[in-house]
């Protein structure tokens, strides 16, 4: 039965997703997750970098979302003064463009998310989906022996639950 | 460290010096140069003392490790002593010899006048009065009798051709000496019995003439003009007269020649033609081609009443006669000037100048049949000699016509600066820039030589492309129509071999790989530094099969044997088993063997001989980055303390690196507080212990004003670049080593891709096993030199654990264009 795989049976080795050292940016991880949904399609879920520091430690994950977020222009961002409205980017105009260009020279670091669960190598699936869903994440880290082995996704977790739930 | 340093300066300068003495010596090959023995023994005996330096410097360097260089070069030096004081000793002859004993090949023997007489009377059956040769060995014997052998050598070793000044004053004491010598006795009854068999029964007593007839003369070089000829002469002033003509060796316009020629004393020999005086009515001189215009097969006749000497001397005005040699003697150009007076012999001897007889002075000294006969002559003699002759004849008075001379004519050569437009505009000129390394047009498809490989299937004709020089380029030099390097100097080994096998070729041109494709037909003038798109036949023209006038002088033989045993290149590839001390035959392999090691020395460079230096500084960049520094002098700003500054540091290639390491992100900004999750990648304590590496996050650099060695450890990868920047394009030189990476092996092996594509794209030579690359650039001016260390301070940078992004080869791909694009600025 599915549920008594652990993460380990569904994880995906780390050397398969694609990694960032934390000082490279914005537009290096943007040449990374294009060319790898190129290769993978609809395959690569979620779309997301790996980032690591020079001594190839796990510190954060980069995903599409976190990429936009770390284009936005400065005149976008919210402030405690102004509440952002998204009606608003009628006033962008042309310069949309080359102030994203600008801010994609950003080190990744300034936009990646920080790593807020991991679960064992030996931990049954269920405690990965129920952190997933706990913390918002599509991505996952898997521990082995104190280190990061793999990451899990959601969608492969969504794959398990519905052979059980259609029953094939 | 620093005294290792300081040989390998001195290596270089030396080096330099060895490759200028070389390519100058090699220049003069030419013939467009004045140069004689002098030169030569000087430019040998200084490229030997600075091959030597060479050689005692890669000793220091290695504590005497290369000790049979030392052997070869003392073998090689004694071959060269060998060719230079060959003396050639008179060979022993009789001291006369009848015309009908001679021909060409004794010209040694009986001087050239006298062995061309021999010759065309014995061989051609032309009529050549019966005479005969004073020999050079009788020359021999007369210095020896009065021991003035010595003496001349003595004194002519005094002037140089650059002094003119002392030139009188040798000439001067030496004809004295001749003149206050005695004619041994056995050589004075030689000349008497050999005129008395000129002596007919029952005939008068002739009067002979006395022309000079010495070695070399008459022959390749003509020494038109330089010695004495005496006409007319009576039997008893015979040896008196052949004095005289002796001490013509001496004169100074003769000595000039004979210098500039590169004679020996020993074979500055004078003999002397004596032949009975032709009592001539009319006489002259014949070209058998017209010097101006070769190619037409045209005979070219002067013509003066009386002796010839007027029809050449300018005094007055002679015949001039242009006839075909089919029909022979038809005239083609006539000119028949008034010749006022004429040259006659004296009844007791002696000439004299004597009005013409009025019915004479307007009429042709020459018959149409006289015509007929000097061009069936003309055609007798080219047959015979296979090349254009200058030749003098007489009429005697009983309406005969005797030949008296018959010498090569000199046909200026065209000279190859003469091209025509420096750049011809109707064509599309490719490049315009560069160094001449060889002289010369050629044309053919452009053939790019990226790998060694390529030269396996070097097509005949092609023009060879390349990035550098290489000597190894010397095994299709005989099939290729040009060279052309985007760097490289005129003074390389290359360039060397490219003049011995008259290559044309232009080197430097900074970008002949990237604007030249592969297949392109080029003509390449290495002429003006011109290279034009297509092959333009206007510039091709058959050359003018280039006439050497010197090439057959002593001088030439001796700078030709000399040359083989300094030129030639027979250590091609440092892989290849010759490549030794003891395979080292040439002044060539020699330094090529030397340079090629003092690299490889200087570069073992270890970290404990780093650590032992004293001089040991640390760079305070406020970067993370920790580099330990080893000034070898001249390196750091003076008054440095135990931390430096990157701006104190002076070293040029080091400034260029520094400056394109900092032109990248360097990893900072890191998110505190973030967690950080150790991954399977991280290598565990255990894993750095083994490889015994303490000093994993220390950088090294070892420096002085032009030089470099940076072994740097960032992350998990090790990189050295070390480079020699300076004006001397001869002596400049850049490595690159990487290798390493803490990713998969997959992902590393994609960063080496990367650089090596990087590396290619900065027109590197390179090699790649795995995830090591080496590449190397040499002979690249200053500025190029600069620009590249940027370049490779940027890639150390973007490199560093670049490998970790590497997640397929797409993405492989998009960095490699990115780094071309953006930071080498070039297009993709």
């Amino acid at each position: 039965m599915s549920y008594q795989k652990t993460a380990k049976d569904l994880m995906i080795p780390l050397e398969d997703y694609p990694h960032i050292p934390y000082w490279f940016s914005l537009r290096e991880a943007m040449a990374i997750i294009r060319e790898v949904v190129a290769k993978f399609g609809g395959s690569y879920e979620p779309r997301a970098v790996l980032v690591f520091d020079e001594k190839y430690q796990l510190m954060g994950i980069l995903t599409l979302r976190d990429i936009i977020i770390g284009l936005e222009p400065k005149f976008l961002q919210e402030t405690g003064l102004i509440k952002m409205d998204p009606s608003l980017t009628v006033l962008t105009g042309d310069n949309l463009g080359p102030k994203m260009k600008d801010q994609s020279q950003r080190p990744v670091s300034e936009a990646m998310s920080p790593i807020k669960a991991t679960v064992d190598a030996k931990d049954p699936f269920a405690k990965a989906l129920y952190l997933m869903i706990q913390e918002n994440v599509g991505l996952l880290p898997v521990m082995y022996d104190g280190k990061v082995a793999g990451m899990l996704r959601l969608s492969d977790l969504f794959g398990e639950i519905s052979r059980t739930v259609l029953g094939d | 460290m620093a005294e290792k340093y300081a040989h390998f300066q001195r290596l270089l300068a030396a080096n330099n010096a060895v490759l200028a003495l070389m390519s100058d010596m090699e220049e003069k090959l030419s013939g467009d140069f004045l140069f004689d023995l002098q030169f030569i023994r000087a430019s040998v005996s200084q490229i030997v003392q600075e091959t030597g330096a060479v050689v005692a410097a890669l000793n220091d360097m290695a504590e005497g490790r290369y000790e049979g260089l030392a052997h070869s070069l003392r073998h090689i030096s004694l071959e060269l002593e060998e060719a230079l004081s060959q003396r050639r000793e008179i060979a022993k002859a009789p001291l006369t010899l009848s015309f009908d004993q001679l021909n060409l090949e004794m010209a040694e023997t009986a001087g050239g006048k006298s062995a061309n007489l021999g010759e065309v009377r014995n061989s051609t059956g032309l009529p050549v009065p019966s005479g005969f040769a004073i020999s050079t060995y009788a020359y021999k014997v007369f210095l020896d009798a009065n021991h003035l052998t010595a003496r001349i050598t003595e004194m002519l070793g005094r002037w140089r051709m650059d002094d003119l000044d002392s030139l009188a004053r040798v000439s001067e004491e030496l004809k004295q000496m001749i003149n206050q010598a005695q004619v041994p006795r056995e050589l004075e009854s030689a000349i008497n019995a050999a005129y008395e068999g000129l002596c007919l029964p029952g005939r008068e007593r002739p009067l002979v003439a006395m022309r000079s007839s010495a070695v070399g003369e008459d022959l390749t070089l003509t020494f038109a003009g330089q010695y004495a000829t005496y006409l007319n002469v009576p039997p008893g002033e015979l040896v008196s007269r052949y004095k005289d003509i002796v001490a013509s060796l001496f004169t100074p316009r003769a000595l000039f020649y004979y210098k500039n020629k590169g004679f020996r004393e020993e074979e500055m020999a004078m003999g002397v033609a004596v032949l009975p005086m032709i009592d001539s009515q009319a006489s002259g001189v014949l070209f058998t081609r017209q010097p101006e215009a070769p190619e037409q097969d045209a005979i070219l006749i002067n013509a003066v009443w009386g002796l010839g000497k007027y029809a050449v001397g300018g005094v007055i005005n002679p015949d001039h006669y242009l006839v075909a040699y089919q029909p022979p003697g038809q005239v083609l150009e006539q000119r028949i000037p008034p010749k006022e007076f004429m040259l006659v012999n004296l009844p007791g001897g002696g000439v004299q100048k004597t009005p013409v007889p009025p019915e004479k002075v307007r009429a042709p000294c020459l018959t149409p049949e006289h015509l007929q006969q000097l061009a069936r002559w003309a055609a007798t003699l080219e047959a015979h000699y296979q090349r254009p002759q200058d030749v003098e004849w007489a009429l005697d008075g009983e309406d005969r016509l005797w030949l008296l001379q018959s010498r090569p004519l000199q046909v200026p050569a065209k000279r190859s600066a003469e091209v025509k437009a420096r750049t011809l505009k109707q064509y599309p000129v490719l490049l315009d820039q560069g160094s001449i390394a060889c002289r010369g047009v050629g044309a053919g498809p452009v053939v790019l030589m990226r790998q060694d490989e390529d030269l396996k299937n070097f097509p005949p004709g092609g023009v060879l492309v390349a990035r550098h020089t290489s000597p190894k380029y010397v095994t299709v030099m005989p099939q290729a129509a040009a060279i052309i390097t985007d760097a490289g100097s005129p003074t390389g080994h290359m360039a060397l071999l490219a003049r011995e096998f008259r290559v044309p070729t232009i080197l430097n041109t900074g970008k002949a790989t990237q604007i030249l494709q592969p297949g392109q037909e080029v003509t390449v003038d290495a002429n003006y530094n011109n290279v034009y798109a297509g092959i333009i036949n206007e510039l091709l023209e058959p050359p003018q099969a280039k006439v050497n006038d010197l090439a057959d002088s002593p001088v030439f033989r001796t700078l030709k044997t000399v040359l083989k045993k300094i030129i030639p290149l027979n250590l091609i590839n440092p892989q290849g088993a010759n490549f030794t001390p003891a395979g080292c035959r040439t002044i060539h392999d020699l330094v090529r063997y030397a340079h090629e090691f003092s690299m490889r020395e200087m570069f073992k460079l270890t970290e404990s001989e780093i650590l032992a230096g004293r001089g040991v500084m640390d760079l305070d960049s406020g970067l993370p980055f920790k580099v330990r520094i080893l000034d070898l002098g001249g390196g750091v700003k003076k008054g440095w303390k135990r931390n430096v500054r990157p701006e104190q540091i002076i070293s040029i290639p080091f400034q260029a690196f520094w400056q394109g390491l900092t032109d990248i992100r360097w990893p900072q900004g890191k998110p505190a507080g973030a967690k950080s999750f150790s991954s399977v990648f991280v290598k565990s304590e255990e894993e750095v212990a083994q490889g015994a590496d303490p000093y994993r996050d220390q950088s090294y650099v070892v420096l002085s004003e032009h030089y470099m060695n940076f072994s740097i450890h960032l992350g998990y990868h090790l990189s050295a670049v070390e480079a020699y920047v300076s004006d001397q394009i001869n002596d400049n030189y850049l490595t690159f080593t990487f290798r390493g990476g803490g990713s998969t092996p997959e992902r590393r092996e994609r960063r080496a891709r990367l650089i090596e594509a990087i590396v290619d794209r900065m027109d590197l030579n390179y090699q790649r096993q795995g995830d090591t690359i080496k590449a190397r650039l040499a002979k690249y001016p200053l500025e190029q030199m600069r620009q590249r260390l940027v370049w490779f301070g940027k890639l150390t940078l973007y490199t560093k654990q670049l490998d970790m992004a590497l997640f397929s080869e797409g993405i492989v791909d998009w960095y490699i264009k990115d780094f071309i694009r953006e930071h080498l600025q070039l297009k993709v």
